[in-house]
């Protein structure tokens, strides 16, 4: 069986691609060992208190409380786009581990595949 | 070695969809096999039978329907995609009381565990748009 990290880019709001990069992760879990990677505007998917709802959207980011119930439970944040942001790990709904962008590189090369979105 | 193509990019406005199917022709002339073709996220678009291009210019969904109709690789839109931008086939146009069914030939709707399936048993996954 391969692993898979699924890579999160995609702000929450504006467009459904962190959605559909949510879907494809949970999906994932199902069959295979999968890893999660927050980077760029992905990291503000973590953020907590959103209410999307004032402009008509759905929460999805509520289900990142839900990730090891899917046995997901390698969840990665890019630790230069949080700063970039001027935001820290505090502000995020979930433990995640910081990484570098050395341990970014690494990280990628140790799974199998890598699906971005 | 064998290949997964996955095609996220909407097929009017980005180059992702042909560069998407010109890769895979080099993968298989190449002497490579595909797995599969996987269209996620706005790549549903290549499956959209009602879309009209100008003359003049490449028709991607009937390029991707041409692909598969000569190579015999399976072309794959998720379903979920699918519904949110009105691509439908028969069942799903009767299931939700739809007028037509949208999808071009040679395409077929399915889940996102084809991706995940394909992810497992290909030896590369190769990614376009989005």
């Amino acid at each position: 069986m391969g692993s898979i990290l699924f890579i999160q880019t995609a702000r929450p709001q504006g467009g459904i691609g962190g959605k559909e990069g949510l879907d494809a992760v949970l999906m994932g879990s199902a069959f295979t060992d999968c890893a999660l990677l927050f980077t760029g505007d992905g990291v503000l998917q973590l953020l907590r208190h959103q209410q999307p709802g004032s402009m008509g959207s759905k929460n999805f980011t509520l289900a990142y409380g839900a990730l090891k119930d899917y046995g997901i439970s390698n969840v990665f944040c890019c630790q230069a786009s949080l700063q970039e942001r001027g935001l820290e790990s505090a502000q995020l709904m979930i433990d995640v581990a910081l990484l570098s962008g050395d341990e970014i590189h690494a990280l990628i090369t140790s799974y199998d595949k890598t699906l971005c979105f | 070695m064998k290949f997964t193509i996955l095609v996220k990019g909407v097929p009017c406005s980005a180059g992702s969809s042909l560069s998407a199917l010109h890769y895979a022709q080099a993968v298989l002339a190449q002497g490579h096999e595909i797995y599969r073709v996987f269209f996620y996220q706005d790549g549903v678009g290549s499956a959209n039978a009602l879309a009209i291009p100008p003359q003049d210019e490449t028709d991607p969904v009937k390029a991707w329907s041409e692909f598969g109709r000569t190579s015999g690789v399976e072309l794959v839109a998720c379903i979920a995609s699918c519904l949110r931008r009105g691509i439908l086939d028969e069942t799903e146009a009767e299931r939700y009381q739809k007028p037509n069914a949208s999808i071009a030939q040679g395409f077929t709707i399915s889940g996102l565990g084809q991706l995940i399936d394909a992810c497992l048993e290909s030896d590369r996954v190769i990614s376009f748009g989005g």
